[in-house]
C-alpha cells in the first residue's frame, strides 16, 4: 500500500509539473517577442506603437525573459514552490493573492454544483428503479442524454432570458448574493447530471446482476432496502474515480459559466489573463487548476483503493 | 440496425428548411431588415445586421458538421496510433504515453484548446488543430486497453510467429479488431466536439464573424436577449438537436457492445 501511495503521489506531482511546463512553453509561442508584447500592450497600450530595441531589451531583462526557456521555467517553479507565483502584469499585485479569493468563489460554485447534480442523479435513478417500466427507463435515459447535449452556455442564456430578463426573478450577473448563485449552479449541475445519471445507471445494472441481490430478494428484503443497502453502495464505487475525472470537466464548464454570468472566479481570471496577455496570472491559474485536478484524482484513487481491496491488489500486482 | 433508423418525417421536416436556407446568403446584411421577428419572409427572423437567421443556421450546420468531422478524424487517428503503439511496445513506451494521457487529462480540454486557439489565431484550421490535438486521449485509452488484451490472442501470436513485423501485425490484425470498439466513441465525440466548437465560438476564439457558427451566433445575440430572444434560442436549439442526435447514435452503437454508453463516458 505504501509503495502504491508513493507512486500515485509522484505521478500526481509529475502531472502538475508537465502541465505547467506545457503551458509555459505554449505561452512563449505567442506571436512576437514576449517582451515586445508586454511593452506595447501593457505599458504603451498601443500594439502598433514604435518601440526602441533598448526598451524591449530592458523589459526582457526586467521580466527575466532573456534567459533560456528551461531556466525561466526553473525560476518560476522554484518561486512557485516557495508560494510565490509572481505578480500579475496587468495589476502588479501578487498572483497568489488574486487567485486566493477567486478560487473560493469557484470552489463554492463547483461544490454546490456537484452536490446538486448528485442529488438530482440519485433522485432520477431511484425513480427509474422504483417505476421499473420500460417507458420510464427510456424517459430517464432521454433526460440524461438531453442534459448532456444541452450546451452549458446555451442553457445559461435560456435561463437568463427566462428568469432574469422576462420574469425578472433573479439577477443576470454578478456574485453578490445567494440569488446570484442560483442560475450558474443550475447550469453547471445540469451539465454534470447527465453524465452522472448514465454512469450510475449503468453501474446499477451491473450491481443488480450480482448473485447477492437474488439472495436478498429470496430472503424477502424489500426492493427499496435492496436498493439502498445492496445495489447502491456497489454502484457508487465506479462513480468515485469518475467524479475526480469530472472535476477537470467541471473546471472547463466554469470557464464558460463564469464568463456568461460575470462571476469573478478562477475561470474568468483565466480568460481575462489570456485576453490581457498576462502570462504570470495565466500560468498561476493553470498551476492551481492542475494541482486541484491532480489532488482530486489522487484522493479518488485512495478512496477506491480503500473501499475496494480487489482494485488495490490488482494495481499493486501489475 | 433498426434502432438507428429514425422515422422519415423529422428528417424531412428539418432537411427541407435547411436546404432552403442553404440557397440564401448568410452574410448579406441589410440594416433596413434588422431584428425582424420570425415571419413568412424570414422564417427564423433576422439578426442585428438584418441577416437571415435561417440562412445562417443552415450554413452554420455545414460548417459545424465539417469542422467536427475533421477534428474527430484527427483525434481518432492520433488516439488509435498512440493506444496501439503503447500496447505493442509496452514497458517504457507505454509508461511515457500513459503519462502524456494523464497530463492531458489533468487539464480541461477546453482550456488547452483555448490557449492553442488564441496562439494559432482565429479561423478553421487553428480550431481543428486546437481541438484535434487535445481530443485524442479517450480513443487512446480504449485502443490501448483493447490492444493489450489482443496481444495474448492466438491469431495475433500466430501472425507474429509467422514472421510478421510489428507494423504488419498491428495494421492487419490488431487495428481492424479495435475499430468497431471505437464506433460508439466516435459518435459520442462528434457530439462533444460540436459543443466544444460552439463553446470556443462563444468565448470568441475559433471561428470568427461574419462566418455563421452556432456558438458565435449565441454570443453575438447577448446584447439582444430582451428584444430578440430568437437570436439566441434558434442556434442553441439547433446545437442541442444535433448533439442529442450524435449521442443517441452513440448510445445505440455502444448498446450492442460490451462497453455501453456509461463505459464510453467514463473513459
Amino acid at each position: 500500500m505504501a509503495a502504491y501511495l508513493i507512486r500515485r503521489i509522484v505521478l500526481a506531482g509529475a502531472t502538475v509539473l508537465a502541465a505547467t511546463f506545457l503551458t509555459y512553453v505554449l505561452l512563449r509561442l505567442v506571436p512576437g517577442e514576449p517582451a515586445q508584447v508586454i511593452l506595447t500592450r501593457i505599458f504603451i497600450q498601443d500594439q502598433t506603437a514604435a518601440v526602441s530595441g533598448a526598451d524591449v531589451a530592458r523589459i526582457a531583462e526586467r521580466f527575466g525573459l532573456d534567459a533560456p526557456i528551461l531556466v525561466q521555467y526553473g525560476r518560476w517553479l522554484l518561486a512557485a514552490l516557495r508560494g510565490d507565483l509572481g505578480n500579475s502584469i496587468r495589476s502588479g499585485r501578487p498572483v497568489l493573492t488574486e487567485l486566493g479569493w477567486r478560487l473560493s468563489a469557484t470552489a463554492l460554485l463547483a461544490a454546490l454544483a456537484t452536490f446538486t447534480s448528485l442529488a438530482l442523479t440519485l433522485a432520477l435513478v431511484a425513480l427509474k428503479r422504483r417505476a421499473q417500466g420500460r417507458k420510464t427507463g427510456a424517459a430517464v435515459e432521454a433526460i440524461a442524454i438531453g442534459a448532456i447535449a444541452l450546451p452549458s452556455f446555451y442553457l445559461g442564456v435560456l435561463l437568463i432570458i427566462l428568469f432574469a430578463v422576462r420574469l425578472d426573478w433573479l439577477p443576470v450577473s454578478g456574485f453578490e448574493s445567494w440569488a446570484h448563485l442560483v442560475l450558474p449552479v443550475a447550469v453547471l449541475a445540469l451539465g454534470q447530471f447527465g453524465f452522472n445519471a448514465i454512469l450510475l445507471d449503468g453501474a446499477l445494472d451491473e450491481a443488480y446482476a450480482a448473485p447477492h441481490i437474488d439472495t436478498a430478494r429470496a430472503k424477502g428484503l424489500s426492493e427499496s432496502a435492496i436498493f439502498t443497502t445492496h445495489a447502491l453502495p456497489n454502484a457508487l464505487v465506479p462513480l468515485v474515480p469518475y467524479l475526480a475525472l469530472q472535476f477537470a470537466f467541471l473546471i472547463g464548464g466554469v470557464v464558460v459559466v463564469e464568463r456568461l454570468f460575470s462571476i469573478p472566479g478562477l475561470g474568468a481570471y483565466l480568460t481575462d489573463a489570456l485576453d490581457g496577455h498576462d502570462g504570470p496570472a495565466f500560468l498561476g491559474a493553470i498551476a492551481v487548476i492542475a494541482l486541484t485536478v491532480a489532488l482530486a484524482n489522487l484522493i479518488a484513487d485512495l478512496v477506491v483503493a480503500r473501499i475496494d481491496p480487489r482494485i488495490r491488489l490488482a494495481r499493486t500486482g501489475s | 440496425m433498426n434502432s438507428l433508423r429514425p422515422p422519415p418525417w423529422p428528417i424531412l421536416l428539418t432537411a427541407l428548411p435547411l436546404a432552403y436556407g442553404l440557397t440564401l446568403d448568410p452574410i448579406d446584411a441589410s440594416l433596413r431588415n434588422s431584428l425582424k421577428r420570425p415571419s413568412l419572409a424570414f422564417p427564423l427572423g433576422t439578426d442585428q445586421l438584418g441577416r437571415d437567421v435561417l440562412a445562417r443556421i443552415a450554413h452554420g450546420f455545414l460548417i459545424d458538421i465539417g469542422l467536427s468531422s475533421a477534428i474527430v478524424a484527427m483525434s481518432f487517428a492520433i488516439g488509435l496510433a498512440v493506444g496501439v503503439v503503447a500496447a505493442e511496445f509496452a514497458g517504457r513506451v507505454d509508461r511515457a504515453l500513459t503519462f502524456a494521457m494523464d497530463v492531458l487529462t489533468a487539464l480541461p480540454q477546453i482550456i488547452i484548446a483555448l490557449i492553442l486557439a488564441v496562439h494559432l489565431g482565429g479561423g478553421a484550421l487553428p480550431l481543428i488543430l486546437a481541438l484535434g490535438l487535445t481530443g485524442w486521449v479517450k480513443y487512446a485509452r480504449i485502443a490501448r486497453a483493447a490492444a493489450f488484451s489482443l496481444r495474448e490472442r492466438e491469431f495475433v501470436t500466430a501472425a507474429r510467429v509467422a514472421g510478421g513485423s510489428s507494423a504488419y501485425v498491428l495494421t492487419r490484425h490488431v487495428v481492424p479488431q479495435i475499430l468497431p470498439m471505437l464506433a460508439g466513441l466516435i459518435a459520442l465525440q462528434f457530439g462533444h466536439t460540436i459543443l466544444n466548437i460552439a463553446a470556443l465560438g462563444f468565448l470568441g476564439v475559433g471561428i470568427q464573424p461574419p462566418t455563421p457558427e452556432w456558438g458565435a451566433m449565441i454570443a453575438e445575440a447577448r446584447p439582444y436577449f430582451s428584444r430578440a430572444p430568437w437570436l439566441a434560442i434558434v442556434p442553441g436549439l439547433s446545437l442541442f438537436a444535433l448533439t442529442a442526435l450524435a449521442l443517441a447514435i452513440a448510445r445505440s452503437l455502444s448498446r450492442r457492445r460490451d462497453g455501453a454508453l456509461a463505459g464510453l463516458l467514463a473513459s
